[in-house]
């Protein structure tokens, strides 16, 4: 299944996934059998299902060089520009036109989907790379931290002894 | 307490369709029946209009009281500001930027503008209206202390339209949204639903109905979804519909259903209530508020099971009778009557201040 939206795991922290208004014990009879139900079927999960905007909102873009910042703003703007909307042909030989134009935007588009699929999932994996090399910086400069803390305590040590 | 001798509203657009424009013309019509003078100052117009709406540039400065209608920074707002009349501030919300990702900078920056503008607008304001409580929580936060909730009249004139008969009824069980078709009503995550669902119901169909102007790159990205999952067949882009259709549309839905993020309010929950269609709604933002103990709320996204849902409830009359019966008494708190009954108690009150 495709990783959760924030606002589905902010969901999450109700008890019952859903509310229908009916007394409580009907209602968690109600979320137990469709659970239930759900789990005894064989679904087809839509992978990829690519998310709208991979947005740069949440990266910690601050503390990244200015060219490795403007890249990822760059990706996260075009990654998805593929698609070519559907036009109404005009003159003469619109009749003609029309037809045609569907044809080769049915194939362009199932293309530029398939591409659009590939760029979300690299700009994905960039991203998270972003956040773990994030991580790792902190996590870096917390333990400088604790060893600078761990080296004055024994240069104290020392000094008293 | 009376009421004052005009009452002027202020929009940035005076589309018909507009919900704040909506809105704004149906407060026009209570005050004009209260005999009180009533326009509104739209900023996209250039001459009067439809014997509503007159152009900022008509405004006579210096009146008891303008009502103030809030949504995005634009030229209004920033009118609004130069004003001595004092202010009835009416907040409709304000998408918040991160929503607007991707959609051009101009929405992003009447966005974050709209958000960081509103206490500008304190010192000039009697008092200011949410259309929720969950919106009275942005004014509060903007440091406005006199507040007060006043949900979004909504004359139930849709009703009584006869459905426009051109509209085709689909064939098999019919789910219909209705909203602009923006990043923070998370159409792809019906679309998704709808994927699953298919694997249950062949015969099923998702009546998108709403403007599909705003988010142009939003929507090549819906649009792109269907084919890549196959669900181009099941699937209707109605954009944005005269209001015999989007009658239609209402009457032939099987279940209103919404997974949105962010809404102020949400009008379509109370016109699907009006019709008396089951409603599906996330549990986000004022959605809670508004449907109170009616509807069905989802708390998690879990398409599966959700899916599974709307087939119990399409399949058990008595069950689907129980979220329609508590619907049936949740929409009378937005009787018309008592809205107006309100409006006029608080704009009596603005006026006494």
């Amino acid at each position: 299944m495709q990783k959760q939206s924030k606002m589905d795991k902010k969901l999450e922290s109700h008890e019952e996934i859903i509310r229908i208004g009916v007394d409580a014990e009907t209602e968690r009879e109600i979320n137990e059998a469709l659970k239930k139900r759900a789990a005894g079927r064989r679904w087809r999960d839509p992978v990829p299902w690519p998310s709208f905007s991979r947005t740069t909102a949440d990266l910690p873009l601050e503390n990244l060089p200015p060219a490795l910042r403007e890249a990822l703003q760059e990706a996260a703007a075009s990654y998805d520009q593929l698609w070519l909307p559907p036009e109404k042909a005009t003159g003469r030989l619109a009749w003609l036109k029309q037809p045609l134009h569907q044809l080769s935007l049915y194939y362009v588009n199932k293309l530029g989907g398939k591409q659009t699929t590939v760029n979300d999932a690299l700009l994905r994996l960039v991203q998270e790379l972003v956040l773990l090399n994030n991580a790792q910086n902190q996590e870096l400069v917390a333990l400088q931290y604790r060893l600078e803390a761990l080296e004055r305590k024994a240069d104290g040590e020392e000094g008293t002894a | 307490m009376t009421l004052p001798q005009a009452l002027h509203q202020a929009v940035g657009f005076s589309q018909p369709g507009n919900a704040v424009f909506d809105h704004a013309c149906a407060l026009q019509d209570a005050l004009r029946g209260w005999g009180v003078d009533s326009w509104i100052y739209a900023g996209d117009r250039q001459t009067p209009w439809g014997g509503r709406v007159r152009p900022l540039s008509h405004y006579r400065d210096g009146g008891d009281l303008l009502l103030l209608h809030y949504a995005l920074a634009n030229e209004t707002t920033a009118w609004a500001r130069t004003l001595a009349t004092p202010l009835l501030l009416y907040y409709h919300n304000v998408t918040p930027p991160r929503y607007l990702v991707g959609l051009g900078d101009g929405l992003q920056t009447a966005s974050r503008r709209g958000r960081e503008e509103l206490p500008l607008l304190r010192r000039q304001t009697r008092l200011a209206l949410a259309v929720s409580a969950y919106n009275e929580r942005d004014l509060r936060a903007a440091g406005f202390t006199r507040t007060a909730v006043l949900p979004i009249l909504i004359p139930p004139t849709l009703l009584e339209i006869d459905p426009d008969p051109l509209i085709p009824r689909p064939e098999g069980l019919t789910l219909l949204f209705v909203g602009r078709l923006a990043p923070n009503k998370r159409v792809e995550d019906l679309l998704q639903l709808l994927y699953y669902l298919r694997q249950i119901i062949t015969d099923v169909h998702l009546n998108l109905v709403g403007s599909d102007q705003q988010a142009r790159r939003y929507v090549a990205y819906l649009h792109r979804l269907t084919v890549q999952h196959d669900l181009a067949e099941s699937v209707t882009f109605a954009g944005q519909v005269s209001r015999a259709a989007l009658a239609a549309y209402y009457r032939q839905a099987d279940f209103f259903v919404t997974l949105s993020e962010h809404e102020g309010f949400c009008v379509p929950l109370v016109e699907s209530m009006r019709f008396d269609r089951p409603v599906i709604a996330s549990a986000c933002a004022a959605i809670p508020e508004t449907l109170g103990d009616a509807g069905v709320l989802v708390h998690e996204k879990r398409y599966p099971v959700l899916a599974e849902l709307i087939t119990l409830l399409h399949g058990d009359a008595a069950l689907r009778e129980r979220v329609l019966v508590a619907q049936r008494k949740r929409v009378a708190a937005f009787a018309p009557e008592l809205i107006t009954a309100r409006f006029r108690t608080l704009v009596e009150e603005a006026t006494a201040v």
